[in-house]
């Protein structure tokens, strides 16, 4: 027979099967198209090289500053190391770049809209090969010194300000004082480098001449700044830990040099490592994909483990046709054939399906827009889907058409059609219908505890209580153009008087001048700063400081546990009085009171210690341990905030506020309106994807480990079905019947449940490693073992009432 | 005259295929005394399995009573006619209907342990043997199914149904799958335990063996049509 005829027939004998082949292609198809989704995302993570040619060559420099060789701060550097490692003419660098990240606003345009700045020199675009929709790149002469005002701004940027104008280049955009032509616009596939933070894009390049950092930072060795780095492409065969420990050693030499005869870097040193680009945005992201990973691929064994039943049970009723066939001559080797040809039939509508699945949950990940998922813009349905679809699904046609023959009895096969098609030559094992049970059930429970645990841990962070008021309050951060020129009282003066006229506001119940805010997106908008018991900061502690006015503690609701608020007259008379909250007093004075005490400030205006006056409770906010916290009351000049509370069922635009502060200074304008509602929603967005998630898997799960113990079961039943009408017959009662499979299901479900108990412990072992899991909740184990027993229960019920529904002789007639 | 141990008025069965209903039985009156040994005939499909499947409670009557002793037995509940089963009743299969996976001690003490009142093991034990011993097949008592004759496992079925010592034993073609030898060694076991008190009731096509009965009952298109000893059995 033509092989086309073989696959016609195999055709027609499914299309007779609706059912059977909807239900292996669909749940095979969702679970195959959610996998191929993840194996993307994984391959986007793990293997996919980087868009730039010599994305091996790639590195980012990472400084850290130590004292007595304990690790001080991370990922920054002093301004002046910086530009002596971009300047020293040394042989393994192919390129070398500078690059800052900062946000600014344009002051040009009547939004006066925030955007994402990069300040770099020429080489960095070259070095990723930026291609170009307008215009050119920076050249050699607006490098380093040129103060060239000169811009390019991304395609986005372009859609964005410009509506895509073909006139856009000469344009200019002013940030501070300086207006910047634009000189170039970036292609639309220019993919950039996430070097900052998952999602965070530049929307305009800038000189770097013209990064914010003050002049004071750029000359001092002793101060760090993050979010500065030095660019370079390695030189083909170039060791970079050599280059790290040849840039650290000449670098920390000049370091002691510049720093030598100041007592407090005595004892200080920094590093200088090159990170790779794939090592600097992948991070440790992938742990999570791959975590996801696994629970997909189990999720699958489930459903290639309820595939196997249908197909075993089809096999058992088709084998008279086989016996047919085998009489006509058919060897083993054709049945194989037949059943393979059927498989691969199902499983080629699996592959289109899994395909059409796994395109649809890309696209879901790209607009999920997550926050930990480097790459993710990058992802995309492409031949590499269609490959491990289609060899996926090929392994799961050869497996089960392996497993099914090896239970085909060919022999007795032969013989069925000479005993008048008595007999059976198909009949599954009581210890393969038990592996079966096992490996669902194994499975099954493994997934649930995961997706619980995973589920109880998310939510447990999202409605945990923050301690902060997150309702109707809005935090404001103001850009105050050239009146930083002007002299401090001038600058006092127009907060005071801006915080005035926003209580005027009908909308607005308070309002508090501050700086700090504790639902910063990243510690890098933190001002971490020092306090001392004595003068000369031996007994330092470090915590996080926030500028604030006597209104600040009030509007955010932080509760105070000793001690008192600011009131008007601390913060008017900048009174040297702080309050800190618990984790702080624990720091500074363990087991004491600290009330009264006084502690020096490290960037306090004078030398005088400060007296604590409160402590507020600790805030539990999600997914981060709480800092020691100090609250000042003192002005906040450069970078000035405000919070404001406003009345129930209120909003604000950055518009209507920067109206509004025109009337006390017109270059007061907003650079950021955060509501802190969706600040706190977005340190639980994680949470959230990960909770939905779980909730997804777990649902699933529970679906196809019913379903498939359910098939299990009643296939097993259907085989005992003349015994258990004989049971019936001598006596037994239907409740007898129930008890006695349960029973023979339980024993199979406690060794099934026992080979999950050693899956999650080998999956602790791995996980312990990681962040995923803070801590194991007992009803995260329990809840699974319980729900397995009451579906097992359940699954059981079901497929034994058709026999104990009904009178005996309904069973018993099978038995005669 | 021996006291009624079983008593049916006016059963039917109907089976309902689409809009046709066909009666399997259609008014069966019928009374078995005390020490009875019936023999209900007739040729294939004239409702001698249905009739037997309803004295046995393995299956409803659409209408009409039936009184097992002074309990009517009409309308049990499926628990309630097993266990009636169990303690009342005694089943010998045309295929004897043995347990595979059990050796044929666990298929004798089957019907005991499903009964209401729960006996001790010792009690298990010495009943199964009796039965066992009762039909000589107590040296067979470890062996599974599979390893016996035909005619072996015959007497293995006929002492499960009689551990439980039955009020009546229900007996179905039970040397349909015998040969002659077989056959007649089981209808003599049956006659020697009618002798010894037990009341039976067999269905067979087998003239030979339903002439051994002591009152033979014809069955024709689900009506009792003869009784050969009208006297002693109501029909």
């Amino acid at each position: 027979m033509s092989m086309i005829r073989e696959f016609q027939l195999a055709l027609n004998s499914l299309s007779r099967v609706k059912g059977y082949s909807a239900a292996i292609i669909l749940t095979l198809g969702i679970t195959l198209g959610a996998l191929v989704a993840i194996f993307m995302v994984n391959y986007q993570l793990l293997s996919a090289p980087l868009p730039y040619d010599n994305q091996d060559r790639l590195f980012i420099s990472k400084g850290s500053s130590f004292r007595d060789s304990e690790i001080k701060l991370s990922d920054t550097s002093p301004y002046p190391a910086l530009i002596d490692a971009y300047s020293f003419k040394d042989t393994d660098f192919e390129k070398k770049a500078l690059i800052n990240f900062n946000v600014d606003v344009i002051r040009n345009f009547p939004a006066s809209p925030r955007v994402n700045l990069s300040y770099i020199t020429p080489e960095y675009l070259d070095m990723i090969q930026t291609p170009f929709a307008l215009g050119r790149n920076f050249n050699a002469q607006e490098g380093l010194g040129a103060k060239a005002p000169v811009a390019v701004i991304s395609y986005e940027a372009w859609d964005k300000l410009f509506n895509k104008r073909q006139d856009t280049i000469g344009q200019t955009l002013r940030f501070g004082e300086v207006n910047f032509k634009i000189i170039g616009v970036t292609a639309k596939n220019f993919v950039e480098p996430e070097l900052v933070s998952v999602g965070r894009l530049t929307d305009v390049w800038l000189a770097w001449d013209f990064n914010l950092t003050e002049e004071g930072w750029r000359h001092s060795w002793g101060g760090q700044l993050s979010n500065h780095h030095l660019i370079g492409l390695l030189k083909p065969g170039v060791n970079p830990e050599q280059v790290s420990h040849q840039l650290t050693s000449r670098l920390n030499n000049r370091y002691r040099q510049e720093l030598a005869g100041r007592s407090f870097f005595k004892s200080s040193s920094i590093d200088f490592v090159l990170t790779s680009f794939r090592e600097k945005i992948i991070g440790d992201s992938y742990q999570q994909t791959l975590l996801l990973f696994t629970g997909v691929f189990l999720l699958l064994m489930i459903a290639v483990a309820n595939t196997m039943n249908l197909i075993l049970a089809r096999a058992a009723n088709r084998q008279r046709i086989m016996a047919i066939q085998a009489a006509l001559g058919a060897q083993k080797s054709d049945l194989f054939r037949s059943i393979l040809i059927e498989m691969s039939l199902l499983m080629s509508a699996t592959v289109v399906f899994s395909l059409v699945f796994s395109y649809a949950g890309i696209d879901l990940i790209k607009q999920l827009k997550l926050d930990w998922l480097p790459r993710a813009n990058e992802l995309s349905f492409n031949w590499l889907s269609i490959v491990f679809s289609t060899l996926v699904s090929g392994l799961i046609a050869l497996v089960t058409t392996i497993l099914v023959n090896r239970q085909l009895d060919y022999r007795k096969l032969s013989q069925m059609m000479q005993s008048g098609g008595k007999g059976t030559a198909l009949q599954v094992s009581k210890k393969v219908r038990n592996i079966l049970i096992l490996s669902q059930v194994a499975l099954a429970t493994t997934m649930l505890c995961v997706g619980v645990q995973v589920f109880h841990q998310s939510i447990s962070n999202i409605i945990q209580p923050s301690g902060l008021a997150t309702d109707n309050v809005y935090q404001v951060k103001v850009d105050i153009g050239i009146t930083r020129l002007a002299s401090t009282k001038v600058l006092e003066d127009n907060l005071r008087a801006t915080r005035k006229l926003f209580t005027e506001n009908p909308k607005i119940s308070s309002a508090s001048i501050a700086m700090g805010f504790p639902l910063s997106a990243s510690t890098d908008e933190y001002f971490f700063s020092y306090l001392s018991e004595d003068a000369e900061f031996q007994k330092q502690q470090q915590g996080v400081v926030s500028l604030i006015d006597e209104n600040y503690l009030d509007i955010l609701q932080f509760e105070l546990i000793k001690g008192r608020n600011f009131t008007s007259s601390d913060y008017d008379n900048v009174k040297n009085v702080i309050i800190i909250n618990q984790a702080f007093a624990d720091k500074l004075a363990p087991g004491d009171e600290v009330i009264s005490k006084r502690y020096y400030w490290l960037n306090a205006p004078g030398n005088s210690p400060y007296e604590v006056i409160g402590i507020v409770r600790d805030l539990t906010l999600p997914n981060t341990e709480e800092l020691p916290r100090v609250f000042i009351p003192y002005m906040a000049f450069d970078f000035p905030e405000f919070l404001l509370e406003v009345l129930p069922k209120q909003s604000l635009s950055a518009i209507e506020l920067n109206q509004m502060m025109a009337k006390v200074n017109k270059e007061f304008k907003v650079s950021k309106l955060i509501d802190i509602k969706n600040a706190h929603d977005r340190l639980v967005h994680h949470d959230k994807f990960l909770a939905s998630a779980a909730a997804v898997l777990t649902l699933l799960t529970i679906f196809l480990a019913s379903v498939g113990v359910y098939g299990i079961l009643t296939y097993s039943i259907q085989l005992r079905r003349s015994e258990l009408g004989i049971r019936m017959a001598i006596g037994a009662t239907p409740a007898t019947i129930y008890i006695e499979i349960i029973r023979e299901s339980f024993i199979t479900v406690l060794a099934g449940l026992a080979a999950a108990g050693v899956i999650l412990a080998g999956l602790w072992l791995w996980l312990e490693n990681t962040s995923f899991v803070d801590e194991l909740s007992v009803w995260g184990a329990l809840f699974p073992v319980l729900l397995i027993i009451i579906l097992t229960a359940l699954a059981s019920l079901f497929s034994v009432w058709q026999i104990i529904s009904k009178p005996a002789i309904h069973s018993l007639q099978n038995a005669q | 005259m021996s006291k009624p141990i079983l008593t049916m008025k006016g059963i039917s069965k109907v089976y309902r295929t689409g809009e046709m209903d066909t009666y399997a039985l259609k008014d069966i009156n019928l009374t078995i005394n005390q020490g009875d040994f019936i023999s209900i005939s007739g040729p294939s499909g004239c409702g001698k399995s249905t009739l037997l499947s309803l004295l046995g409670l393995l299956d409803v009557p659409d209408s009409g009573q039936y009184f097992i002793g002074d309990q009517d037995v009409s309308n049990l509940s499926l628990t309630e006619a097993a266990y009636v089963r169990c303690e009342k009743l005694g089943f010998v299969f045309q295929s004897f209907n043995l347990i595979d996976e059990l050796s044929l001690f666990e298929n004798v003490a089957m019907p005991l342990r499903y009964r209401r009142e729960k006996l001790s093991e010792k009690a298990i034990q010495e009943k199964v043997m009796h039965s066992l011993s009762t039909v000589d097949m107590t040296h067979r008592s470890a062996h599974k199914p599979n390893q016996l004759s035909g005619g072996q496992q015959q007497r293995a079925a006929i002492a499960r149904a009689l551990v439980g010592s039955p009020t009546l034993l229900l007996i179905d073609e039970a040397t349909g799958n015998l040969d002659s030898k077989n056959s007649d060694q089981v209808m003599e076991m049956f006659i020697r335990l009618n002798d010894e008190g037990t009341t039976l009731c067999m269905v067979t096509h087998d003239t030979h063996c339903a002439d051994m009965a002591k009152r033979r009952l014809d069955l024709l298109d689900g009506k009792l049509e003869n009784s050969s000893i009208v006297e002693q059995i109501s029909v």
